[in-house]
């Protein structure tokens, strides 16, 4: 974050003004610059509620370095369609039962929103959310990976992850004996 | 989830002979992601999924003894859509029985606190092996949540009364052999089980920690009196009972009662509230008749 040393005054009364405004604007690491509605922002991420209260906001774009401008577009994106979908229940239920997570599923948008996404897109947006404290937008990306590992044999998420196998013969042998319950061999 | 068909012996072998193949361009994404998010996404899958997931690489074998929250559930464990026969059934329970077996001590290693645990599987003799998992867990590990969801294996409404006696002794004696295993549970879900009145306290002494007890389909005997008084629950549900009546004794700490299907004789009222200070919400359901009286609040 850049600091006008000096210019207090001036600084007081952008801050005023930027208080004012009902949208942020956030800036990727390759300077693009996004708009974002101030209360969906405070809403889904706990990074930029902090900054927003705290009045660390640049009026001329908040530097988030460490998101490109696709992922910062999928993160704006993900933004404005949460502002504008009705939660259909409750996002975590009072009292836990089996099964039961303590995130709901999905909503079909959101499902549709994390389709779309090529293999790295999807994962800088996992980057994204995490960086950026966004519980709900994590889950669901998450849920996402969880997705293209399920039924998979451990050589498929390899090809799927591109993942190195890094266990001897011997060692993966020991633990396919480990695992054998996983397995319906018999 | 049928598994047989894409792990084969050959995949095995192929997984340890392509180590030095996995040179193409495409970058390991998922394996830059810290520990927390990775442990995430292992909750989301399914326990045989996780196994699988061990498999991959050391890394993702270290990152499935690191969870906090495990769940298995019977369920997971059928082959195909549903259990047909009961040599389906038996295959299913004994599957769930190796897997809790498996994965609880192996957690153990890492030695974390486990957020929440929950076990869904069949009251059968084998089953013992589940709980005693669980026993011993206890003992090695902090367990904040801890639940078991006890089912028959014939469906409720053909369960006769032998059975549910059966079942009843079956739960005592796994009370009796593993009594820190129970003793840690926060949530319990009994399903068709009979107990002798003693018995009946006897569980809920020894489930000192239970703040949410389900019984379904669960009495006493026929025309029976539940007399219940437990200092942490806060949530009871009683559905389909042959019960006569419940008497909520001391329940310091009950916010949520829940009455359905239950059917008690129209001669008598079937619930009294005698210390119950933190009572919110009360939902009664069933299928009533006019001759049903009133019930009464002491």
């Amino acid at each position: 974050m850049e600091v006008d040393k000096g210019k207090g005054e001036a600084e007081e009364t952008r801050k005023v003004a930027e208080a004012d405004r009902d949208t942020v604007t956030l800036k990727s690491s390759d300077g693009k610059l996004f708009e974002v509605s101030k209360e969906a922002a405070a809403r889904l991420s706990t990074v930029l509620a902090g900054m927003i209260a705290g009045g660390s906001i640049d009026d001329n774009g908040t530097d988030l370095k460490q998101i490109g401008s696709e992922a910062l577009e999928n993160v704006v994106d993900y933004c404005n369609k949460h502002a504008n979908s009705i939660p259909s229940a409750a996002l975590i239920s009072s009292s836990i039962s089996f099964n039961t997570a303590p995130f709901k599923e999905p909503e079909e948008w959101e499902r549709k929103f994390v389709d779309r996404l090529s293999h790295d897109a999807l994962f800088d947006l996992v980057e994204a959310a995490n960086f950026l404290g966004m519980e709900r937008l994590l889950d669901v990306t998450c849920h996402k990976i969880s997705e293209m590992m399920k039924g998979k044999s451990p050589d498929q998420i390899r090809e799927v992850f591109n993942i190195k196998n890094d266990y001897t013969k011997e060692e993966l042998e020991e633990i396919r004996q480990e695992l054998a319950w996983a397995f319906y061999d018999d | 989830m049928a598994r047989a068909s894409v792990v084969e012996e050959a995949a095995w072998i192929k997984a340890a002979n392509t180590e030095c193949q996995q040179e193409n361009d495409q970058e390991d994404r998922i394996s830059k992601l810290p520990d927390d998010i990775l442990i995430f996404v292992l909750d989301k899958l399914q326990p045989c999924d996780i196994a699988l997931a061990a498999v991959v690489s050391k890394r993702w074998r270290h990152l499935t003894n690191l969870r906090s929250n495990i769940f298995i559930d019977v369920a997971h464990f059928i082959e195909g859509t549903s259990v047909n026969t009961l040599e389906e059934l038996v295959r299913t329970s004994v599957s769930a029985v190796e897997a809790v077996k498996r994965i609880l001590p192996h957690s153990n290693q890492s030695q974390n606190t486990l957020n929440r645990l929950g076990i869904r599987f069949y009251l059968r003799d084998e089953s013992i092996d589940i709980v005693r998992s669980v026993d011993k867990a206890m003992t090695t590990r902090k367990v904040v949540k801890a639940e078991f969801v006890i089912i028959t294996e014939i469906s409720e409404e053909y369960n006769t009364d032998d059975d549910m006696m059966d079942n009843g002794r079956r739960l005592m004696t796994f009370v009796d052999a593993c009594p820190r295993a129970f003793g840690g549970l926060t949530h319990l879900s009994l399903h068709s089980v009979r107990l002798g009145k003693s018995d009946f306290c006897n569980v809920l002494d020894t489930c000192k920690k239970l703040e949410c007890l389900r019984l379904n389909d669960c009495d006493a005997g026929n025309k029976s009196v539940l007399k219940i008084e437990h200092s942490q629950l806060a949530e009871l549900s009683i559905v389909s009972s042959g019960m006569e009546r419940a008497e909520l004794i001391w329940l310091p700490r009950l916010t949520h009662l829940t009455c359905r299907n239950w059917l008690p004789s129209q001669d008598e009222y079937p619930l009294s509230f005698h210390h119950v200070p933190q009572l919110q919400r009360l939902t009664l359901c069933t299928a009533g008749t006019t001759m049903h009286k009133t019930f009464v609040c002491k």
